[in-house]
């Protein structure tokens, strides 16, 4: 995996579909860009799929001026549409050899696996980074499971090829210990999405990490 | 735009008082009885669950496949058509993922959606709800009327939708419609086969009288 992505994937952070408003989401994302942001996952569920591709293309400029990565969640299509770089996937979602199949060798696909063969099976169909988590309780994502810790984080890196991102629950104070268990990046959505200047928690965050 | 044939009789479902394996099985029996198109339809499900029962169908049935709202599960299982509704993504947009080789098929309630949806490139459209239906409940229907008034405003097909049954086809066609898309009147008929085959005789009657609707 080139050194490119793992830089990329070190300052995530995932849009929280509480937002609103498109224009709630956007001007969010795109102070956290100017922030630092390394990579920006749209996550939109539940948002008819006009709105989200206005977002998406509105993500995809912001991300482009900035040169950070832009992912989306589960929607291949939106990735097409929107020329997104690639897509993130739960075990819900699209299998991973599907979306390999419909984007190429180019595009970077993300995996958020449940269980070991989970993830071996995304392994080997080709996912490029993995998303582990959640590793502190989270208060974003009422289907996130129990946390699984530092420790719980550390055992996935062993485990794993692949560079992993920790997600779930992490604060700017504990970004720090999330690399230090061995991830190449934290991913965050209320750190930022919740913070009253998300600029400037973006700006700490990225400051924290480098 | 393709030259492909616009499906006739097109089972559409599941509906929530349908498990998906006996959504499988109704498909294979209407299928068998002159259905000539299946939809994949599970508003709100996750990707997987999508892809899934695309598959199910693919794999259990010999007919083609039209996909609701997802243009890459449509793109991924080659299915003949996407269905877009009010909440998916717009014409345009899905066919600048999906190329001008699949069918794309919008869903429309009134008269300007259906001249809007035209103008964005749609191949045909499902217009409804036509007749009253379970489905959409406290809404009546639109009736003939309006159907008819839409299928002339519009050059491209239409399929009529909503509380559609075997003795609502002549007139429906007489309207303008070039096909029927029928969900709970097959899905929980005591014989799906023996209601499929029944909508379809009368496609067969009204399209073999009426030279007029064959080239639409």
């Amino acid at each position: 995996m080139s050194t490119d992505l793992t830089g990329q994937l070190r300052c995530y952070l995932v849009t929280d579909p509480r937002a609103g408003s498109v224009e709630a989401l956007v001007r969010i994302t795109r102070a956290a860009l100017c922030g630092g942001m390394t990579a920006v996952q749209l996550r939109v569920k539940g948002w008819p799929d006009g709105a989200a591709l206005q977002v998406a293309h509105a993500l995809r400029l912001a991300t482009r001026a900035t040169g950070a990565l832009f992912l989306v969640n589960d929607r291949v299509d939106l990735v097409l549409a929107a020329q997104a770089d690639g897509v993130h996937l739960g075990v819900d979602d699209l299998p991973v050899s599907a979306a390999r199949s419909l984007l190429g060798p180019g595009a970077i696909i993300g995996y958020s696996p449940e269980s070991d063969v989970d993830r071996d099976v995304a392994e080997r169909a080709g996912a490029d980074y993995l998303g582990v988590g959640p590793v502190f309780g989270t208060s974003t994502k009422h289907d996130a499971g129990p946390a699984i810790g530092l420790e719980g984080l550390a055992a996935v890196v062993r485990a794993t090829t692949l560079p992993v991102i920790g997600i779930g629950g992490v604060t700017i104070e504990r970004a720090p210990d999330v690399l230090a268990a061995g991830a190449v990046g934290v991913a965050v959505v209320g750190a930022v999405f919740l913070a009253d200047h998300p600029e400037h928690a973006a700006h700490r965050l990225s400051a924290i990490l480098s | 735009m393709t030259n492909r044939p616009i499906p006739r009789l097109q089972l559409i479902g599941p509906l929530d008082a349908v498990s998906l394996p006996r959504y499988v099985e109704v498909a294979v029996q209407a299928v068998s009885a002159g259905c000539d198109a299946v939809h994949v339809r599970l508003p709100g499900a996750s990707g997987g669950d999508v892809v899934q029962l695309a598959r199910l169908l693919r794999d259990a049935v010999d007919a083609p496949l039209i996909v609701n709202d997802r243009a890459d599960v449509a793109k991924l299982t080659s299915a003949e058509a996407l269905q877009l509704g009010e909440r998916s993504l717009s014409v345009q947009d899905a066919r600048s993922v999906l190329g001008t080789a699949m069918l794309i098929g919008r869903s429309v309630h009134d008269l300007t959606g259906a001249i809007a949806a035209e103008r964005a490139g749609a191949d045909y459209l499902m217009a409804g709800n036509v007749f009253e239906t379970a489905s959409k409940r406290g809404q009546p229907g639109r009736g003939l009327g309006w159907f008819a008034e839409l299928c002339a405003i519009v050059q491209i097909p239409v399929i009529a939708i909503g509380g559609v049954q075997a003795h609502h086809v002549a007139e429906l066609t007489q309207a303008g419609a070039h096909g029927v898309a029928v969900g709970r009147e097959i899905l929980l008929a005591e014989s799906p086969r023996a209601a499929t085959a029944a909508l379809r005789s009368e496609l067969e009657r009204s399209f073999s009288c009426s030279h007029a609707s064959s080239t639409r």
